[in-house]
């Protein structure tokens, strides 16, 4: 929750602007001079404002008290950028067969395609637009029992198209838990 | 001295006559160390010097960790990044990594592989070893464009301490962590915020050789 907290606080810092709607009004890093697309994917947009989004929680693996970090993370990146998505949370027993137009899929598995990390995403993006179509997020199941919530609400900023920020440029300007 | 192949992920961005995409790919504080993978390859399934069924073996791989939901053309084009990944908690300087191989290499070539299906595309990077410290398969042998500037990256010619994971099916390794000895001394090739301390950094290549054999066993 301290986690969350602080990525609220960040984004304040940067206006309360729609991150998500308008690439063109991000929050302005001060140290390089440049515009928070600069951390986005492809200069993206995040998800389209107000449009429909399923998340997808595959349970296995995960704990109660994990599916609701994952939802909580999403709902708070949603109430914090001014997405106003309207979000369906399905918790399903196996990876679905068919996908709706824009969703996350949430799973645990195997992650050595990002270095055996606890976590990872990988967003697809309209590269016209550039928002955000459909991401899945990996879980390493080395995470346990263990709480998720900051390793997801870092995971949900990867749908929303922004990317990791290096440590020694966010200490001084963005801070954690932006980076790691 | 042997050769191995690392194969690393690749997911491609796609639109070329999305000019937006691009422009903004270029506008970051740090060089891209990843940007070598911009330049064209091509791809001649014909010619793949990779039996078949290992082939196969590292396409569900990558289709499975960085594939489209669909093959990619022109019709289906979508722009695709993979994040670097994050961690719960400090990370130890050696990761603990299924297969766990740690070597010493040198980038000697690379191809960008389209796998059967069209749905996804990753690199394969064949290192030059010098120096094995731990080698999980005991037999030490992987494209793509740049799908996000990437401050840290394994780039051609350079010469870097790597920790591996070896994948029996399909027979490749993917890469856990680097280090960059190519100026002489070890240099972190990540994000130094991800571990709590270091006996590594700043050592220069013989000193690194010689706390990696006590550490592995090796003397």
């Amino acid at each position: 929750m301290k986690t969350a907290i602080f990525v609220m606080g960040v984004i304040l810092i940067c206006g309360g602007k729609q991150l998500s709607a308008q690439r063109s009004e991000a929050c302005f890093v001060a140290d390089y001079g440049v515009y928070q697309p600069w951390l986005a994917y492809g200069g993206g947009a995040g998800w389209y404002g107000g449009s429909s989004l399923t998340l997808y929680i595959v349970s296995t693996g995960f704990t109660a008290q994990q599916i609701s970090d994952i939802e909580t993370a999403l709902y708070n990146w949603n109430e914090i950028s001014g997405s106003s998505l309207n979000i369906t949370n399905s918790v399903v027993t196996s990876t679905p067969t068919s996908f709706p137009a824009q969703y996350i899929l949430v799973q645990q598995g195997d992650t050595s395609a990002c270095s055996n990390a606890s976590a990872c995403t990988a967003p697809m993006y309209n590269t016209t637009t550039g928002n955000t179509v459909y991401a899945t997020t990996t879980v390493n199941p080395s995470v346990g029992s263990s709480r998720i919530l900051g390793l997801m609400v870092h995971e949900m900023g990867h749908t929303y198209l922004f990317d990791d920020c290096p440590s020694d440029i966010c200490t001084s300007s963005l801070g954690p838990p932006w980076f790691r | 001295m042997s050769s191995f192949s690392l194969v690393m992920m690749s997911a491609v961005l796609l639109g070329a006559t999305n000019v937006y995409a691009q422009t903004n790919l270029a506008k970051t504080p740090y060089p891209a160390a990843n940007e070598w993978m911009t330049a064209p390859v091509l791809w001649l399934p014909a010619n793949d010097p990779v039996p078949a069924a290992v082939r196969a073996e590292r396409n569900q791989y990558f289709d499975a960790h960085i594939g489209f939901r669909e093959p990619l053309t022109p019709a289906t084009v979508t722009g695709a990044v993979l994040s670097d990944g994050a961690y719960l908690g400090k990370q130890p300087e050696i990761p603990n990594l299924p297969n766990r191989t740690v070597v010493i290499g040198t980038f000697t070539a690379s191809q960008p592989v389209l796998s059967n299906s069209g749905r996804s595309i990753y690199t394969e990077a064949q290192f030059l070893v010098t120096n094995v410290f731990q080698d999980a398969a005991g037999n030490l042998n992987p494209g793509g464009t740049l799908e996000k500037p990437r401050r840290y990256s394994l780039q051609p010619q350079k010469t870097y301490l790597l920790v591996l994971s070896f994948h029996a099916s399909g027979a490749f390794y993917t890469e856990g962590k680097s280090w960059d000895l190519s100026g002489g001394t070890v240099q972190a090739n990540f994000d130094k915020g991800i571990q709590a301390s270091s006996q590594l950094l700043g050592l220069t290549i013989q000193q690194a050789i010689n706390q990696l054999n006590v550490q592995f066993g090796q003397q």
